[in-house]
């Protein structure tokens, strides 16, 4: 009986394209580790069954579209999934032309057609909460003059412009404003620049693996006279001994019961935006409890929109028609090597009584 | 069938590229990184006359064709208006210098480009990058199936093959492979080197401009990340891997670039190691390759 029941299960096939090769591999690997602790971890209680298909883009972008061609074509996935606004911008056209539902994570874009998408659902595009926990947190301290970095990709300009534009805002003045690529290892050039406008603090805005590289040559060029400030940037970095004291807003941070399992599960922690993958995963499954299969892609699409919100590892999410997903942002300080979730208020006690770096 | 399609599409858009450098690095013995510029510079002209055309407005006055339409011939006629101007200068700069000078000269203008496409951010958007591109129309006939541009693309292949093996067998080719022969014994014969080595500079530039054209259109999204000095070197390989100064050559060489890492797609490998796995084969491959055909498969010349 219990075999039969587990060949009557439906199978959705999900077709994955994600950086495994190339130099954004590690955020890659990540994502891809988690759908696939997800799916280790589901494989007997969900009502149907995942068939994960992985593909690789090598950060190539005509790369990308074979990817996903193969995954739309080859193997005729039901739901296609990526991470990053460059690959869905490339991916999201197919996917509405083969009416396909699009689940993209950790971009902060949203446009990636020309007409609104109906097949379309991101995952931690919503920057604005983070935004405004970290200019109000900026403000609170006292901050007037901010020296800025940004990542050059369509992700990091757009939480750059969105950024500046609340700061402006809030009157805090941006004094040094400069940017570093995806092939550079050596940001002192950038760091200089912005010790020399002699800010209140600098803000970067980066991720792993270049993230502790500027952590480390700013406490070299700067003696630790001038805190480091990010967006999401320092999670997963609370281990680094040298973020000590540091506070960062972050959206739709992890649970620790996910971080402790990957752990577990992999040796080291999620990249920030993984926990979205697993959540990705766990939010098809939801949409689709108490359902009955075969499902075609359109009736996937309608499922997906019928969901109004779900509670994953990453926290809840709603899901507006827009598909555009929204869930709340916290704001960190990380604290004896953990990442403590903290208030406005927390900080600037922290700040009268040193705690915060500096 | 899409797929394979889409294969055939991204084989005929790197083979006019392969093609057009052959020109340059195989018959000319000009190694040329900077093909990516004008790859790049037609690819942008493309993606603007066909998504974001208010660009252009103020400068519109400077188009080369009066009352334009946004779509994708206006944006390669703009291109190839880009490139002329471009590519002229630039390639009378690059006359001053040979072998491995001139090389890393155009490692530069790569550089520049890439740096100019993501630093213009009200003409090219910078990062962000242009979605929507259009494809092709020629009056009422649209290429935007997939199986219909992909025919386009193998149109414009066979024309831009015909044009190089025209050149290639003309007077003018055989003054180029004496160029790179000997050029000090062809400028001996009263020949101007200089000239034949702009003009050829150029021409290939062409060719790039209509390939970064095609490319945007395939995509319908661009952005600076495409044309990174890698893309330069990954077009560079094809040419030496199909063999220099071969025009099947260069065609072979994308084939193998494009379609060896997709085939080993299909390997079947654990989603753990899988992309690992394909990037050491085919790494491999082309390793072997090299030790047992160093002058490319069809090849003329060593590099």
């Amino acid at each position: 009986m219990i075999a039969l029941g587990l060949c009557a299960k439906e199978t959705i096939k999900i077709g994955v394209v994600l950086p495994l090769s190339g130099n954004e591999a590690a955020y890659g690997e990540s994502f891809r580790n988690s759908m696939l602790l997800w799916q280790n971890e589901h494989r007997d209680d969900a009502e149907v069954a995942y068939k994960l298909i992985f593909e690789d883009d090598g950060v190539q972008m005509s790369k990308i579209a074979l990817a996903a061609r193969k995954l739309l074509t080859v193997d005729k996935v039901d739901v296609i999934m990526t991470a990053c606004g460059r690959r869905a911008s490339v991916i999201a056209p197919m996917a509405e032309r083969a009416k396909t539902p699009l689940f993209v994570w950790a971009t902060w874009q949203t446009n990636f057609t020309k007409t609104p998408p109906k097949y379309t659902f991101i995952m931690g595009a919503i920057m604005q909460p983070e935004v405004d926990l970290f200019v109000q947190t900026a403000q609170a301290l006292g901050y007037k003059r901010l020296s800025y970095i940004g990542w050059n990709t369509p992700d990091g300009v757009a939480m750059g412009k969105s950024l500046q534009t609340a700061l402006a805002e809030a009157g805090i003045e941006i004094v040094s404003d400069s940017s570093f690529m995806e092939t550079s290892y050596d940001f002192r050039t950038q760091l200089l620049q912005a010790r020399e406008a002699k800010p209140d603090a600098l803000l970067v805005i980066a991720y792993e693996p270049y993230m502790p590289i500027f952590v480390r040559q700013w406490r070299e060029l700067d003696g630790g006279k001038t805190p480091m400030l990010t967006v999401e940037g320092f999670d997963n970095l609370a281990s680094n001994e040298l973020l000590q004291g540091h506070w960062y807003p972050c959206l739709n941070p992890p649970s620790d019961e996910f971080v402790n399992k990957f752990k577990a599960a992999y040796g080291e922690g999620p990249l920030y935006g993984a926990s979205f993958a697993y959540d990705g995963l766990g939010f098809v499954d939801k949409a689709l409890e108490g359902k009955r299969g075969p499902f075609n892609r359109e009736e996937l699409n309608e499922a997906f929109h019928a969901l109004a919100s779900y509670d994953g590892v990453s926290g809840r999410w709603m899901n507006p028609p827009s598909g555009i997903m929204d869930a709340d942002a916290g704001l960190f300080l990380i604290k004896d090597q953990k990442a403590v979730a903290v208030t406005v208020d927390d900080i600037v006690r922290g700040q009268k009584e040193e705690m915060l770096y500096k | 069938m899409d797929y394979l399609i889409s294969i055939l599409t991204t084989i005929g858009i790197y083979a006019i590229l392969a093609l057009s450098l052959n020109l340059l690095v195989g018959f000319s013995g000009l190694l040329s990184l900077a093909h990516v510029a004008f790859f790049a510079i037609g690819g942008y002209a493309v993606a603007i006359c066909t998504a974001t055309p208010d660009v252009l407005a103020p400068i519109a006055a400077w188009l080369p064709y009066p009352g334009w339409e946004p779509g994708f011939w206006s944006g390669l006629a703009l291109g190839l208006e880009v490139v002329t101007v471009v590519a002229l200068p630039i390639g009378w700069v690059l006359n001053r210098f040979s072998g491995d000078i001139y090389c890393i000269a155009t490692m530069g203008i790569a550089i520049i480009a890439y740096t100019f496409f993501l630093n213009v951010t009200p003409i090219t958007q910078g990062p962000l990058g242009i979605a929507g591109v259009m494809p092709p129309t020629i009056g009422s006939l649209s290429f935007d199936r997939p199986l219909d541009f992909m025919s386009f693309v193998w149109i414009c292949l066979g024309l831009i093959t015909l044009a190089t093996l025209g050149i290639a067998e003309s007077p003018f080719g055989r003054i180029l492979r004496s160029l790179r022969e000997d050029e000090l014994t062809i400028r001996m014969f009263g020949y101007y080197t200089p000239f034949f080595k702009l003009m050829i500079f150029v021409i290939s530039a062409w060719m790039a401009v209509l390939a970064g054209g095609l490319f945007a259109c395939h995509l319908q999204f661009i952005d600076p990340s495409s044309f990174v000095m890698n893309e330069g070197i990954f077009v560079l390989t094809m040419v030496i891997i199909g063999g220099m100064a071969s025009h099947r050559g260069a065609f072979l060489g994308a084939v193998i670039m494009v379609a060896l890492p997709e085939a080993l797609r299909f390997l079947g490998a654990p989603p753990e190691y899988a992309a690992q796995l394909r990037q050491i084969i085919y790494g491999l491959i082309l390793v072997l390759l090299m030790i047992f055909r160093p002058k490319g498969i069809l090849g003329k010349y060593r590099l």
